[in-house]
């Protein structure tokens, strides 16, 4: 790890006011500390986030949505009855996720911003193009972990099995930085890197994400969450499954379909849930929406396997919604 | 030899005596943080070490320029092969083929090329970076069939082929109504102990050397520092610190001799500690192997022959090569009676990560395919696997295919039938979640779920084999203090976890009646006691406690008869006004040379398990859950049936991990997955239910008619739960461990030779 | 060395050693560390508390596990800076007046460990399991110690210490 200044501001706007050039932002540490580590990462300034009042926690007041504050711990989200009684999605895609330590550390934020675990990418003496290299080792490698939908120079896949989850739920982010604040859909923060986009996704530089949002309306949906792992716990998504929908009189309304680990960016497949609107997820509409999701999917030489796995995941999770 | 039983003369009952459940000794200052790991040990002013290793699988070093590194802050010292004061080369049991340092050529991808000293570890880091280093890039060879063709290129003086070991067993040539054959492939798994390699090593005031290391041979790494430091062994004192965990990786010396030559040149205590991606680089792995199999019998299932060529990558140098490839020969039929046999096997170096010592070397490889083709056998006798299994094994007295008569049980009947009749786990109906496979919380709530049940049995040697001087010493020393009596136990058994320090007080406490008896630290201050594996330190290390005990019971039995008492009914302090302390040396029956057809008498005794898996797959994902183990073990006598129990829910562990996850993907001779994050070892929610039958049949020679134990429980927990996948997908699953394409696909995995079982390798053919 | 101060008031800290207050078992101590310094280095390497273990330093073996304010965490992905003035567990403050904490007592009855690497964390993870929950299930424990790797495979044994310990009480 390399030496550097530290930081912890008690006011969110002493904190942007910190997060200059040079400088990351702190929170679980879960990731950030791993990257700094392996040398991935070597900021200058470490402004922990952790002492800024009223980013923590969450909120839901009555019509107006859910409201859960960056700094909040993942194990809060998992824990708390109230909210899952008022989205069971998250207990489900975060008890799998990780470990109780690490969720216990790691926040909502550093969850969404967390960087990709392909092994080229976070070996230290590998230059993959997405460390500023010429080429991404892992397409002609060993790519078995890697992306089979969605992916241009760099095949590595989105890590985060809440992401999923909660652009099921159409959430969207609240960002801020020294210059102004503006909000985003989740979904939209997320990019496949390609040409001189060498990232996973558009957070500006000092800009921070402050607070995550779903609307009273998505909250109606019901959601459903898989995830498929090569051990029983601890390890990161083979493939993930995030499905919710608004479902009245058996039928289905607002269909979101997400995927994880499959693509670069959390995979949300508009065909297949357009195809899915008005049906009861019955079980030839949920296989049909299951060979859309994988449309246009190209393996590399071993990750096969994750095309049957996911066409699979996605039937049963559609499935669940209504068995 | 027939040891008379324990005495029962003490007069008030004695606990913690064989046969007890015993805690293991160490166990308060474990649980309390207080146990001094070797990466714990620290010295004021000590200095750090740090290793810079080699990038490339295959190059030779035109320049090495230390200059800059040497001049960095807090640098002490900057060692090359030029700074070896001594021998170059270092190997386990003379195979000295690996440089200390690099000799002008790099082998393997994390080959130690120099070491530092520093005043911090980060210094010393730096320091590595800062050495210059120009090299000439070499074809590097991957495919260990490939590189014992004739026409390979010649990776190291000694050649590529490391050890080959041919049997020859009845009639080569003999015909059989039922022939089945496979070729298997086995991946590289690593021991992950979770202690890293670590080690203290301290300057001496007459030039020599102390080194206080997690090790499994304290004598063994004796014999390979002592002349690399051109220093006498009576210069050279290793004690062993507090071992995090070994399974055969710390049979080889890692940071020993690197620790000690820094020592010795700064004149200050330096310690190395490997991170964990270093470890994954600075120890050696189990062998990867390909085996091409053939099995014979007759309509009925009864075996004819057994034809198998064996193919292990030993890497780029040869560390236990040899008795791994000895062992995968030696049992490549398993444990049945087989007429005829032909095996040829073989080990190759190449330019991946050297491979050795792993918990059931060599016997874990050769049983997953002999089991596969045990399976296969049965189908097309119409048999089942139990029955197939119960027809074949061997019994007292019938000889394995290396002509070697089986002395002691050989209970492969009844360890097939006990196992069998273990309860089955409950089927679908309370299934919880965790018990299905994929996550802890989902993927399936029943869907795709098929269960399979499979069985495999093994067999394997206890203790060195093939004419190797496998001794073991032990000191006892008894005396009285104000309290009583108290025997000081001192031998040079290596504590790795497997419970021998409890195992040496039990027998003491036995044959001396006392309670009270202490271990010494474990150091080279005693004669040798061998390696901690082989599943020999109970047997070894066991037996000379046991013998040392006695003859300080003679000579208590002497005292007593001088003052005209009797023992039994004399307080022993009364006998102690001088301490009695007894050293003796056990060595096992003599075993034979291997003849060059491959027949000896070759072992001392052998353990056998048998295994039951049952597993649920999820066929449409490929995802599997291993749901029970069940196992019968005959282990002759469970002298800590609490260490006994250990050891086989861990073997099993490690062999569940083989089977479904463990695998060191080795790209272009680089380990990829040097991490915990990437090299996935079984958690807590993998481990299955683990249902043992401990049988007690004792064998005549060991220690209370113990057996080994440790390595039993590895050999065919692996085969069994492939056989299980097999059973309830249908399919073939040639290639472990098995992954989620594998189920899906039934992709097979071939190595792209043509290779007749039985044939010699190195005149393989392609395609 | 004073702390720089930000021109508008935050005190920055580092790169070089600042002196950093943390409640050790029940301690109050100061390190001196630089902000790089992990709480698993400083309590190792500072204080001298070796039973905290260093495994894979990166937050997948969980042989690090400490409790910060009462809760597990991975200690290598902690920076010790940032546990300034909050109240951190280790094994070394278990037992009290020579004697072993239950889940201690537990691990050493149900010969819960072989190497024995991993049971300071395992032991950490659990006391925190029992403080929440004190009547744990089988299930409650494995989901305790899921993050936690153990190589010797004591894991049947770990789930029987787990519940044993519940059932206990410090006499």
């Amino acid at each position: 790890m390399n030496a550097f200044s530290y930081v912890r501001p008690r006011t969110l706007s002493d904190g942007l006011r910190l997060l200059r050039s040079g400088a990351s932002a702190l929170a679980g540490g879960t990731d950030l500390l791993g990257l700094m580590k392996d040398g991935l990462a070597r900021p200058e300034l470490l402004v922990d986030l952790t002492g800024i009042e009223g980013l923590r926690g969450w909120s839901r007041a009555k019509g107006k949505g859910l409201r859960i504050g960056a700094l909040t711990p993942l194990v809060e989200l998992e824990e708390a009855e109230e909210l899952h009684r008022a989205m069971p999605i998250l207990r489900e895609s975060l008890r799998d996720a990780a470990t109780l330590q690490l969720r216990t550390m790691g926040t909502v934020g550093g969850n969404l911003l967390q960087r990709n675990r392909c092994w080229y990418f976070r070996d230290q003496a590998t230059a993959c193009w997405l460390k500023g290299g010429t080429k991404c080792f892992a397409v002609e490698g060993e790519n078995r972990l890697h992306a089979i939908l969605g992916a241009h120079e760099c095949v590595a896949v989105a890590p985060s099995d809440l992401v999923p989850a909660l652009i099921a739920y159409d959430a969207e982010i609240a960002l801020a930085s020294s210059r102004g604040r503006r909000t985003m859909k989740l979904a939209d923060l997320y990019v496949a890197p390609h040409g001189r986009e060498r990232r996973e996704h558009v957070l500006r530089p000092g800009e921070l994400i402050t607070e995550v949002r779903v609307s009273e309306s998505a909250l109606a949906r019901k959601g459903a969450f898989q995830k498929a792992m090569e051990r029983k716990a601890w390890s990161f998504a083979l493939v993930s499954v995030a499905a919710a929908a608004r479902i009245e009189r058996g039928v289905a309304r607002d269909v979101r379909l997400v995927l994880g680990g499959v693509a670069p960016i959390p995979w949300r497949v508009v065909a297949a849930e357009r195809g899915l609107e008005g049906s009861g997820f019955d079980e030839a509409a949920c296989a049909e929406a299951a060979d859309r999701a994988l449309q246009g999917a190209a393996p590399l030489r071993d990750n096969g396997y994750k095309l049957p796995l996911a066409r699979e995941l996605v039937r049963r999770t559609l499935r669940s919604l209504v068995v | 030899m027939t040891l008379a039983p324990p005495r029962p003369g003490a007069r008030v009952k004695v606990r913690g005596v064989i046969g007890e459940p015993a805690p293991r000794e160490d166990a308060v200052p474990k649980v309390k943080g207080e146990f001094q790991y070797a990466s714990d040990l620290w010295r004021e002013g000590m200095l750090h070490g740090a290793t810079l290793r080699s990038p490339y699988p295959f190059a030779r070093i035109r320049k090495v320029d230390v200059s800059a590194a040497a001049k960095l802050p807090g640098v002490r010292a900057v060692l090359t092969q030029d700074d070896v004061p001594g021998k170059k080369t270092y190997g386990l049991m003379d195979r000295d083929d690996q440089p200390v340092l690099a000799d002008g050529y790099v082998r393997f991808v994390g080959e130690p090329v120099a070491v530092v000293a520093a005043d911090t570890i980060e210094q010393a880091r730096a320091a590595t970076k800062a050495i210059v280093l120009e090299y000439e890039v070499l074809e590097p060879t991957f495919d260990p069939i490939a590189a014992i063709q004739p026409s390979a290129a010649k990776l190291h003086p000694k050649g590529n082929v490391l050890e080959r070991v041919r049997i020859l067993h009845g009639d080569p040539a003999a015909k059989a109504d039922v022939v089945v054959e496979g070729e298997y492939e086995f991946a590289m798994q690593d021991q992950a102990a979770l202690g890293p390699e670590a080690g203290l090593a301290i300057p001496r005031e007459d030039g020599g050397v102390t080194l206080h290391v997690a090790t499994q041979w304290l004598h063994e790494d004796l014999d390979q520092l002592a002349p690399c430091l051109g220093l006498p062994e009576s210069k050279v004192r290793i004690v062993l610190s507090g071992v995090g965990g070994a399974f055969g990786a710390r049979e080889d010396t890692s940071i020993q001799i690197h620790a000690c030559l820094l020592a010795l040149k700064t004149r200050r205590a330096v310690r190395m500690t490997y991170g964990r991606e270093e470890s994954f680089f600075g120890h050696v792995h189990r062998h990867p192997a390909r085996l091409f199999y053939a099995h014979g019998a007759t309509k009925k299932g009864e075996l004819v022959f057994v034809r198998a060529t064996i193919v292990l990558d030993g890497g780029a140098y040869a560390s236990s090569s040899s008795a791994v490839v000895a062992n995968a020969g030696s049992f490549a039929a398993g444990p049945y009676r087989v007429p005829n046999a032909v095996v040829d096997c073989v080990g190759a170096r190449t330019n991946n990560p050297p491979t050795g010592a792993m918990r059931g070397f060599g016997a874990v490889q050769s049983c997953f395919a002999y089991e596969a083709q045990m399976d296969k056998l049965a189908k097309a006798c119409g048999l089942d696997a139990v029955e197939i299994r119960m027809r074949n094994g061997l019994v007292e007295g019938d000889a394995i295919i290396t002509s070697q008569p089986l002395v002691g049980s050989a209970p492969i009947a009844e360890i097939v039938r006990r196992c069998a009749s273990l309860p089955l786990p409950e089927t679908a109906a309370h299934r919880d979640q965790s018990e299905l496979p994929g996550g802890h919380a989902n993927v399936t709530r029943g869907e795709g779920v098929v269960r399979g049940v499979g069985y495999a049995v093994g067999f394997k040697n206890v203790c060195y084999s093939n004419g190797f001087d496998d001794f073991a010493t032990a000191r006892v020393r008894l005396f009285a203090d104000a309290e009583g009596p108290l025997a000081r136990v001192h031998t040079a058994a290596a504590e790795v976890g497997q419970g021998i320090n409890t195992v040496q007080l039990q027998i003491a406490r036995t044959e001396l009646g006392i309670e009270r008896v202490e271990l010494e630290t474990a150091d080279t201050n005693v004669g040798s006691a061998g390696s901690s594996s082989a599943s020999r330190q109970t047997w070894m290390t066991g037996h000379a406690v046991l013998q040392a005990c006695r003859e300080v019971r003679q000579e208590l039995v002497r005292r007593a008869e001088r003052e005209g008492l009797t023992l039994d009914r004399t307080d022993l302090a009364d006998l102690l006004d001088r301490p009695i302390e007894k050293t003796v040396t056990y060595r096992h029956q003599d075993t034979e040379k291997r003849r060059p057809d491959g027949q000896s008498r070759g072992h001392v005794a052998f353990m056998f398990a048998a295994h039951r898996a049952v597993v649920d797959v999820d066929v449409e994902t490929g995802l599997v859950k291993v749901v029970q183990v069940a196992t019968a073990q005959d282990v002759g006598k469970a002298i800590n049936p609490l260490g006994v129990i250990g050891q086989i829910e861990g073997g099993i562990a490690q062999g569940v991990g083989l089977a479904v996850m463990e695998e060191l993907i080795v790209e272009k001779g680089r380990i990829r997955n040097a991490s915990f994050t990437d090299y996935l070892i079984p958690t807590i929610l993998d481990m299955p239910p683990v249902i043992a039958d401990v049988i007690e049949h004792p064998h005549p020679d060991g220690p209370y008619g113990a057996k080994g134990v440790g390595e039993a429980p590895t050999i065919s927990s692996t085969a069994a739960v492939v056989a299980a996948i097999r059973a309830a997908t249908n399919r073939d699953l040639e290639r472990v461990p098995v992954r989620p394409d594998d189920i899906v696909f039934g992709t097979s995995s071939r190595s792209g030779w043509r290779i007749a079982p039985g044939d010699d390798p190195r005149r393989a053919v392609r395609g | 060395m004073p702390p720089t101060i930000d021109r508008r008031g935050a005190a920055l800290r580092g790169p070089s050693a600042v002196d950093v207050a943390l409640e050790v078992n029940g301690e109050r101590v100061v390190v001196h560390v630089p902000p790089r310094r992990t709480l698993l280095d400083a309590l190792r390497e500072q204080l001298g508390l070796t039973g905290t273990k260093k495994v894979c330093d990166e937050g997948t073996c969980g042989a690090c596990t400490v409790l910060v304010d009462g809760r597990p965490v991975y200690s290598c992905l902690t920076l010790a800076i940032a546990c300034e003035n909050r109240r951190v567990e280790t094994i070394e403050g278990l037992a009290k007046d020579g004697e072993l904490h239950p889940v201690q007592r537990a691990f050493v009855d149900t010969d819960a460990f072989q190497c024995g690497f991993c049971t300071p964390g395992q032991v950490m993870s659990i006391v925190a399991l029992l403080r929440t929950v004190p009547q744990p299930t089988e299930d409650d424990v494995k989901r305790a110690v899921a993050g936690n790797l153990c190589r010797c495979g004591a894991y049947p044994n770990i789930v029987a210490a787990g519940v044993s310990a519940g059932r206990r009480k410090r006499t």
